[in-house]
């Protein structure tokens, strides 16, 4: 039995890393819908703009002023051009990585995160979708850890089938 | 009692509805006293108060009497059954093994008569879970004892009555004594406690306005007069008069609330008793201590004391929300150590390899602590006064954050990692790498040229972020993590 016994030297950089190009991306079709999202909002939100400006100025043309309008049209050219830059470059930045023991989502471009969360420690995982998300068949896969009401990792736009089968691992993997 | 007795269901004791028809009329003042105060001052509702008070106390009685009865407990082989309710019928089955902590507490009123409160906290609620009104305390031990498992719900009489009458033979590991006490007094938060008193007392003055109203109109015209004129040399007095009420308050809250502090590590158990009108005996298995958290104030730490949280798992989510645990005050380093000794037994504070953050959280600390400047420079404008306000307010936070600074590290000995903070607030959080729940890194655009990152440790009582490491330093961190939770294979929790 002492034969058996091994206590090798562990060294942190021999450890197995998380590399960026192994990340799976998220389906073109998730990127169309948050586009589609960006532009609703801009164009319902500058409408609303415009049509508070035209009323102003058909019903008190006398004391109308453009340059009212100056700072809330420049907030909304900030807010919106920050979050257009963000789809442009942040999606590309979404992915998610299953590895043997654990799985990764990294998100975001201006605000960057990575979480990784080991199978061992999931409590129960989830699938939901809306009717929006079901017309274009993709859906929302949420991990449950101890210590939070909430979901802990939530990845948004996967594939169906891809969010049925990484649920699979998981359940498989807690199995064992 | 033999534990059989706990296998049919059982009610509390016939007291418990007094407790459960005090707790509902508290309830009912705190939130509708303000109310019932304005109210009072109509005359035409005055004359109905007698009948409106009969009523509330009727129905609240009948309310604690319903509730008390429908009320039943008892233990299967692995679980705690609670039925309730009477109209709404409720039945909730917590297993054993889901228990964090069996909790007693004693008010002034259960200690003369004999009985006990009990608390039960389990992982998957963020305070307690359930809480027994009032037990026999011979009845609340022996369900202690059957709760945290140290003794089988098949176990002898004998087994349980042994078990539940052997508090207090262990030395303990600290008490605070009368000069203790005092010291923990001195070193609470007195401004806090100062406007928390303050509040008190003009949310009772407010209503009764009318009545010291007249009092101060019955006061001569040129009394009046004076107290007008002199009102500047009277702040001097009234701030003095604060920092007195607000020590005098701190010193009687910590009196009231740790009074008799006993703190014992027995076997397995960590168990903490205290209080003076209401005595708590806390008890929490060492094994299910996700996290030590000390904090200290400068004072504080000058007269060498440090407050210790215990942290076990809970359901709220990040750091802030109050979940299971419990709060030992007036610790020495030499407490501190033994519980560190029996918690995390393999914590080796010799062996530890440190993580620093980067200059750049200095300035940064600096360039936001010069923020409270801009508004000031807005209302009394660039003149000289401001320009010296300004360069020793800059002088003196220059100091102050570099000393901040200073106080951020992180350390870790390939167990556990032990995470600092502050200065004046200091705070120190020890937690052990396979306990934890999931790890996070995060960078935003300014991080991302100077290489920096956060690595966020998140653990079943809580998370905590070690702040503006180098990005390798946070990757090493991340992959360290993984590895040792994926690795360990034994409980966690």
């Amino acid at each position: 039995m002492m034969e058996d016994f091994e206590n090798k030297v562990l060294r942190t950089e021999h450890l197995p890393h998380i590399h960026d190009e192994e990340f799976e991306k998220l389906p073109v079709r998730y990127r169309n819908i948050r586009w589609a999202i960006f532009a609703l909002v801009a164009f319902v939100s500058l409408s609303l703009l415009v049509g508070l400006l035209i009323s102003w100025r058909m019903i008190e043309p006398e004391s109308f002023a453009w340059n009212v309008f100056l700072i809330p049209a420049a907030l909304w050219a900030v807010l919106f051009g920050i979050w257009a830059l963000s789809e442009w470059f942040g999606f590309d930045r979404r992915g998610y990585l299953t590895r043997e023991r654990d799985l990764s989502y990294r998100s975001g471009w201006l605000f960057h995160s990575l979480t990784v969360v080991p199978f061992n420690r999931i409590q129960h995982s989830e699938v939901s979708q809306g009717p929006v998300a079901k017309r274009f068949r993709i859906c929302t896969l949420k991990l449950y850890t101890a210590g939070s009401s909430g979901a802990n990792l939530q990845i948004t736009g996967l594939d169906e089938d891809v969010a049925n089968q990484l649920r699979q691992i998981i359940d498989e993997r807690n199995e064992r | 009692m033999n534990a059989d007795a706990f296998k049919e269901p059982k009610r509390q004791h016939p007291m418990a509805w007094v407790s459960v028809f005090v707790k509902n009329l508290y309830t009912l003042v705190r939130s509708f006293w303000p109310v019932a105060a304005g109210l009072a001052f109509s005359s035409d509702v005055f004359q109905y108060a007698g009948w409106v008070g009969a009523g509330v106390l009727v129905l609240n009685g009948f309310a604690a009497l319903v509730e008390h009865r429908f009320f039943k407990y008892h233990l299967t082989h692995d679980a705690l059954v609670v039925q309730s309710g009477w109209i709404q019928k409720e039945r909730m089955v917590i297993p054993f093994d889901r228990i964090q902590a069996v909790h007693m507490h004693q008010s002034a009123w259960q200690q003369a008569l004999g009985l006990c409160g009990l608390k039960v906290d389990t992982a998957g609620s963020g305070g307690s879970e359930l809480d027994f009104a009032a037990l026999n305390r011979e009845t609340a031990l022996e369900l202690r004892a059957l709760l945290s498992g140290r003794v089988q719900p098949d176990s002898p009489a004998e087994a349980l009555q042994v078990e539940s009458n052997q508090a207090t033979e262990v030395p303990p590991l600290m008490e605070l004594n009368a000069r203790k006490l005092f010291k923990v007094g001195l070193t609470q938060n007195h401004l806090r406690n100062g406007l928390i008193a303050f509040g008190a007392i003009m949310t009772v003055l407010e209503p009764l306005e009318r009545w010291w109203g007249t009092w101060l109109e019955s006061f001569p015209e040129w009394a009046v007069l004076l107290l007008a004129l002199a009102w500047v040399v009277l702040i001097v007095p009234a701030l003095v008069l604060f920092v007195f009420l607000a020590v005098f308050v701190s010193v009687v809250s910590a009196w009231i609330q740790y009074f008799r502090l006993r703190l014992e590590i027995q076997d397995d158990e960590l168990s903490l008793q205290s209080g003076l009108l209401r005595r708590n005996e806390f008890r929490i298995p060492l094994s299910k201590v996700q996290l030590l958290d000390w904090r200290s104030t400068w004072l504080r730490r000058k007269l060498g004391l440090e407050t210790l949280q215990i942290h076990q798992a809970k359901a709220q989510a990040d750091g802030g929300a109050k979940g299971v645990g419990l709060t030992i005050p007036g610790l020495e380093a030499e407490h501190s150590q033994r519980i560190v000794e029996a918690v995390f037994p393999q914590w080796n504070p010799e062996r530890v390899e440190g993580f620093r953050p980067d200059r750049y959280l200095r300035y940064r600390l600096f360039v936001i602590a010069l923020v409270p400047l801009i508004p000031l420079s807005l209302v009394f404008g660039m003149t000289a006064l401001f320009g010296v306000v300004a360069l020793s307010w800059g002088v003196f936070r220059w100091f102050t954050t570099r000393r901040k600074f200073n106080g951020y590290r992180a350390s870790t000995d390939g167990h556990g990692v032990l995470i600092e903070s502050g200065w004046w607030f200091k705070r120190r959080t020890l937690l052990q790498w396979h306990q934890l729940q999931r790890v996070s890194f995060h960078q935003n655009k300014i991080h991302e040229p100077r290489g920096l990152a956060h690595i966020t440790l998140h653990s079943a009582a809580g998370s905590r972020t070690i702040r503006f490491i180098p990005v390798s330093d946070a990757k090493r961190l991340m992959d360290y993590a993984a590895y040792r939770i994926e690795s360990y294979d034994g409980s966690w929790m």
